[in-house]
């Protein structure tokens, strides 16, 4: 697993953070909440990137609520930014794995890829990157939000969504292209 | 085909400007609904299994206090060859800490391994029913630490077996250290 490339924002000092963490495996919804606060919007917008805003809220309560579960599991070992930043991943392919499997959803990938574009026709459409992003189908949003803005590498999202790296990169360039033609605001 | 090298410049400036929200609404209020009170149902699952490795330890201190104290003054002879090692029965071989154990696991298995060869070494002054009660409470808790490790294998994250694990060994660390004191004052 890769360390984050960007580092959240507002994040305490790993000494604040791991006391919280104790206290929060303790019981302390307090100290939890704290962490809460403390990692909301980092949480919000990976999950948001990856799984679409309209899932966004319910898949991120979900992931504290996991959190809050597993806290005994956290020894300290990474950053808790880290290890919520994973756990938050997981829950995500986890999600859309339950709904289909990776392959076949990467396979219509293929056609949805296509129509992303194609309601950009004009420079007066232009939009920015977190709607571009959105409008990108599942499978290639998760590679291009992965490897682009998290800093995964093809051998790791092939690894964790059970793919082969070929199929990453591919989808990456495609997720690439298509991004530019919505930023561009042409075809 | 892009490579990693070859990203449009815009589209890298594009990601480098993205800026993590705050979601819309305040997600917490949901969120704490659903949180599980600290040990409410894992509790439950495990209480018989803590409650009896509990009463184990009791009833094992209690058994050797009382039986040294009753008999302390009594002759003892000298313990037959087949009598050394606790009185034939060894404890379950724990000297070395499975890799699945979490570092506090480990400090602990450690600690009792430590121990648990001092005790083995004095118990020979106990008298035979006296350590015969200590050979069955630490072969029953020595049981139920390969259940939990087993279980933690199964389950690594389960927060319910980890504590199960941690508690059970503590339990064998004080029964040991109970057991050691004994022997040393008698």
């Amino acid at each position: 697993m890769p360390a984050l490339r960007r580092e959240s924002s507002g994040s305490a000092p790993v000494d604040i953070e791991s006391l919280d963490a104790r206290r929060a495996a303790t019981g302390d919804q307090s100290a939890f909440e704290r962490l809460y606060r403390r990692h909301v919007a980092r949480v919000h917008s990976l999950v948001r990137r990856m799984a679409g805003p309209e899932a966004a809220d319910d898949i991120t309560q979900d992931v504290f609520v996991r959190a809050w579960d597993k806290l005994a599991t956290f020894r300290g070992e990474s950053a808790f930014g880290t290890w919520l930043h994973r756990l938050a991943v997981n829950v995500v392919l986890t999600r859309r794995r339950s709904e289909k499997s990776e392959r076949s959803w990467i396979l219509d990938d293929e056609i949805a890829l296509a129509d992303a574009t194609h309601v950009t026709a004009h420079p007066a459409a232009r939009m920015d990157l977190e709607a571009a992003i959105a409008r990108l189908p599942d499978g290639a949003r998760k590679v291009f939000v992965l490897h682009d803005v998290e800093g995964w590498t093809h051998e790791e999202i092939a690894e964790r969504m059970g793919l082969v790296p070929g199929t990453s990169k591919s989808q990456l360039s495609r997720a690439r292209a298509a991004l530019r033609r919505m930023l561009d605001g042409h075809r | 085909m892009d490579t990693d090298d070859e990203m449009d410049p815009r589209l890298r400036q594009s990601i480098d400007s993205l800026r993590d929200t705050q979601p819309a609404t305040d997600l917490w209020p949901g969120i704490v609904r659903q949180l599980e009170p600290r040990g409410s149902v894992r509790t439950m699952l495990i209480r018989w299994p803590v409650a009896l490795a509990a009463g184990l330890v009791i009833a094992a201190a209690t058994s050797v206090t009382t039986a040294i104290l009753m008999r302390r003054t009594a002759a003892t002879a000298p313990p037959s060859a087949g009598e050394v090692a606790l009185g034939g029965q060894r404890p379950a071989d724990v000297s070395t800490v499975p890799a699945s154990f979490a570092p506090g696991d480990a400090a602990l298995a450690r600690a009792v391994n430590d121990l648990e060869r001092a005790v083995r070494g004095s118990l020979n002054h106990l008298d035979a029913e006296a350590r015969n009660s200590v050979v069955k409470s630490l072969t029953a808790l020595d049981q139920a630490i390969a259940q939990a490790a087993a279980r933690q294998i199964a389950a690594p994250d389960d927060p319910g077996v980890a504590r199960y694990l941690s508690s059970t060994l503590r339990k064998k660390l004080d029964l040991l250290r109970t057991v050691n004191q004994l022997t040393q004052q008698s």
